[in-house]
């Protein structure tokens, strides 16, 4: 064996535990491997999540729910159609409506005060007198009504069975199927 | 790699036995274009990924099947409303947690390609009737209708270095769409419920329950959808006054694709413990989205459909035997229910 083919060996077998080196202390797997699904709330997993929720450099960032206060109120049935007609499975209004419909209820469930703001609305929601909404808006504005129902029984009782006994049959099945699943 | 693929070894064997003659009448279904193997998504699902995906969707990919794993839900009869107890979720997916729901995606969904490839245009060269076949992205079961019209000859379904047959609507092959792809849509994000109630909504198109009408192998011959939507739970027309009135977006048989991921978003929503509120308002408000598209809902409540058969079969039925086994089906229950036979012993 040549001196020279010696020294090659020596040179490949430096550089493989360069790399190894690289991965043990990075934690990164080696580029053509499968890389492990970071751990939920870990800093990776983390930066998982930021890169789903950040837009493509050519897209503006204005339609941020964090930011769109002005998109989410309870999407209309003509806006939900609008967006049927492009995708019939995928409703970004829906989520829209959800993220925003969270933060209230989360100031709800620990603030009276919070639930009495919120009550009204969403039994307005529920009974959609303009005739606006999806049934399936109406649904979970009812089902959240009754969250609060159950969370302040004394204040909310007798207005949610007064709201319950005036919603279509349409929107009572579909709070029934969600208790059925 | 191989080894790893559904079916992958029944395949290798029939490749390697010699059977050149054969390999004249087949059809090879060209989808990719590169010859790298597939990747696996994760070690607990076997759903392998085209090689063409981009990093970005895998990583999202991969967060929403990690998304599942970590979910962990109430026990069923816990619940605030003790109005119902169906319990549809046990039913539909074998068990009460969250795995359950990944087990029935891993059956259902083998592969998840790319909305880039052009695969459409690929396959209308050999029948140009698939684009009339609406389904949203699970191609596989459209690729399994065309494999149908085309036997005897055997369409293979390239991925890859791999080329399976497409035995069975179970193929699973899933194309997503550009806003999958991008992880939102129009600029909004979507969220990991979201994206794995999108993944459970397309696993359902995989099952072809109760097997496929004769007829309709020939109706999509003549360019015409199947009849019968229990083969594949193909949607329907929403009907005049649904909000999604004229669109292909509504379910006329109970179990389909909207009642089933329907009931994996009501259970995230009613039953995930370490899911945050946001999370569960998206699950809820999707959930009942999806059960307004079911026809059938007030049957389904009442109890007067069948039990969820979340079987899937590849035989090829007579419409009129079809026809004559559910009429002797419901004369022997009606018989029971009357008194008239007594039942020893069913199936």
């Amino acid at each position: 064996m040549s001196k020279r083919f010696i020294a090659l060996l020596i040179v490949m077998a430096a550089a493989g535990l360069a790399v190894a080196a690289v991965q043990l202390f990075t934690g990164q797997p080696a580029k053509d491997a499968d890389p492990e699904i970071p751990a939920a709330g870990s800093r990776k997993f983390e930066a998982v999540e930021d890169e789903v929720r950040r837009p493509p450099k050519n897209e503006p960032a204005k339609n941020d729910p964090a930011a769109a206060d002005e998109d989410s109120s309870a999407p209309t049935r003509s806006k939900m159609r609008e967006e049927a007609e492009v995708d019939a499975d995928v409703l970004p209004s829906l989520q829209l409506f959800a993220n925003k419909m969270a933060m209230y209820m989360e100031q709800a469930l620990v603030s009276e005060g919070a639930a009495r703001n919120l009550f009204p609305q969403l039994a307005e929601c529920a009974l959609d007198e303009g005739d606006r909404l999806a049934l399936s808006v109406r649904a979970t504005c009812l089902v959240n009504a009754s969250r609060l129902s159950s969370r302040y029984p004394g204040s909310f009782e007798d207005d949610y069975h007064s709201l319950e006994d005036r919603m279509p049959q349409d929107v009572k099945n579909l709070v029934n199927a969600l208790r059925g699943s | 790699m191989l080894r790893r693929i559904k079916g992958g070894n029944k395949l290798k064997n029939r490749l390697s036995g010699g059977v050149a003659c054969v390999m004249t009448a087949i059809v090879t279904v060209i989808a990719f274009s590169g010859c790298k193997d597939p990747g696996s998504l994760n070690k607990k699902v076997s759903i392998k990924i085209d090689p063409a995906m981009k990093a970005r969707t895998v990583r999202i990919l991969k967060s929403d099947i990690k998304k599942m794993l970590k979910m962990k839900f109430k026990d069923a009869s816990s619940g605030e409303d003790d109005v119902i107890t169906l319990n549809w979720y046990k039913k539909v997916f074998g068990g009460d947690s969250a795995v359950h729901a990944l087990k029935f995606l891993d059956e259902r969904i083998n592969y998840v390609v790319p909305d880039g490839i052009s695969l459409n245009d690929r396959v209308r060269v050999i029948q140009p009737s698939l684009a009339a076949v609406t389904m949203a992205s699970n191609i596989g079961m459209a690729l399994w209708f065309l494999q149908k019209t085309y036997e005897p000859k055997r369409l293979l379904f390239k991925l890859g270095k791999a080329e399976m047959p497409l035995e069975s609507s179970r193929i699973g092959i899933i194309k997503l769409g550009e806003g999958y792809l991008l992880g939102r849509i129009n600029g909004i994000p979507l969220n990991p419920i979201v994206r794995s109630g999108i993944l459970v909504h397309e696993a359902r198109h995989s099952d072809c329950t109760g097997g496929i009408w004769k007829s309709d192998i020939e109706r999509l011959k003549s360019n015409q959808l199947p009849e019968n939507k229990m083969c594949g739970h193909l949607h329907v027309m929403c009907p005049e006054g649904h909000t999604m009135a004229g669109l292909p977006a509504c379910d006329a048989q109970p179990w389909g694709a909207y009642s089933i991921a329907g009931i994996y978003y009501g259970r995230v929503a009613k039953k995930c413990m370490n899911c945050s509120e946001r999370e569960k308002q998206i699950a809820q408000i999707h959930a009942l989205e999806q059960f307004s598209r079911v026809m059938p809902i007030k049957e389904m409540l009442d109890g007067k459909t069948a039990q969820p058969d979340m079987s899937s079969s590849t035989r090829v039925m007579a419409a009129d035997a079809v026809v004559e086994l559910k009429k002797f089906r419901s004369a022997r229950k009606a018989d029971v229910k009357a008194g008239e036979i007594e039942i020893i012993g069913i199936e």
